[in-house]
């Protein structure tokens, strides 16, 4: 059986079947849940932002149209919650951001690699590289989010952030200049 | 030139590069060695970023999403705009009813206030006629007792 695309399930959601909109959030939550954790460092505030995300969703489903990806939608639908929470964070918060962002992702580093002394590299310069990632302006951050976590295409990109397709290329190019500028001045590349 | 191949490096990444332009670049690769160095970092942070840690939500997860539902579906039942019009137009209905019927009310009371001055007068007119009638008997009375005297 072909699985229903995300369009159509919207579709039959719009028409009020609940189960669309269930296998919808199956299969983005875990996605955007990984996106709005990026900004937020906080399992606990992704999750509730996420929960804000599908109220959204479900209450706005008529606000989709059929002209736009389902995915471009709700990931910037999602997107939007994780920055204003950010902002709001951001203005009450007396420690820096790339403190917190480092003590909480500490936690749920894995184990990736089977060779010791590989690991030990791995994980010194994933630190490095989450602070390098943590101190990138917003907008270089959410791009490099979109790309190389969520893997997205640069058309969908283009989309969430409301940029032209040669912006988004251009900003990504920078973005890891900056990121590999970053991890060179900590001499970890 | 160099600042040009810069600009392309996330493109040759991506592989979204026409061949032309492929080519050229990796030519550049070939004669700087500096250069090539700095794409194959670049190339290593990213693989290093898409292997970042994919998190699921709790298991929890959807329980409380259908809690919130829940409690988001009676809240939007009361600002359910056919709702809200139905309500409005009760409340204008029954503020209209009461209006009527306080206007009835005050039109009976006035009513009832005129029957009781057209009742109180009658009365007072009835009465002084029979206090008329009285003191004319007293009179006659009167008159009737000197006349005997």
């Amino acid at each position: 059986m072909i699985d229903k695309t995300d369009e159509d399930l919207i579709e039959e959601f719009k028409n009020d079947n609940i189960s669309s909109y269930n296998q919808l959030v199956y299969r983005y939550k875990d996605r955007l849940f990984n996106y709005i954790y990026q900004f937020v460092h906080d399992r606990d505030l992704a999750e509730d932002l996420l929960q804000d995300t599908f109220l959204k969703l479900y209450t706005h489903k008529h606000s989709y149209k059929k002209i736009a990806k389902f995915s471009t939608w709700i990931y910037t639908i999602a997107g939007n919650f994780a920055k204003t929470e950010l902002r709001k964070t951001k203005r009450r918060k007396t420690y820096s951001n790339s403190e917190l962002a480092f003590k909480e992702t500490e936690l749920i580093v894995p184990d990736i690699s089977n060779e010791p002394d590989k690991e030990i590299l791995n994980s010194s310069l994933k630190a490095d590289l989450r602070d390098c990632l943590s101190e990138l302006p917003l907008d270089f951050k959410t791009i490099i989010i979109l790309r190389d976590i969520q893997e997205l295409s640069y058309d969908e990109i283009s989309i969430i952030v409301e940029l032209p397709l040669g912006t988004v290329k251009s900003r990504i190019n920078r973005a890891r200049l900056k990121l590999y500028e970053c991890l060179k001045i900590k001499k970890a590349v | 030139m160099k600042k040009d191949f810069n600009d392309m490096i996330s493109s040759y990444l991506d592989d979204d590069l026409s061949l032309e332009e492929k080519k050229s670049f990796e030519n550049y690769m070939q004669n700087h060695s500096n250069f090539s160095n700095k794409v194959k970092n670049i190339k290593n942070i990213i693989s290093l970023v898409k292997q970042a840690p994919k998190l699921e939500t709790s298991k929890d997860f959807l329980n409380n999403l259908e809690t919130n539902i829940d409690k988001k579906s009676i809240f939007n039942y009361w600002l359910n705009p056919k709702l809200k019009t139905t309500l409005s137009f009760g409340f204008v209905v029954i503020v209209l009813f009461f209006i009527v019927l306080n206007d009835y009310n005050f039109e009976e009371e006035v009513a009832d206030n005129v029957t009781m001055k057209n009742f109180n007068s009658e009365s007072l007119a009835n009465i002084e006629t029979d206090t008329l009638k009285n003191d004319n008997f007293k009179i006659i009375q009167v008159k009737g007792q000197k006349s005997n005297k």
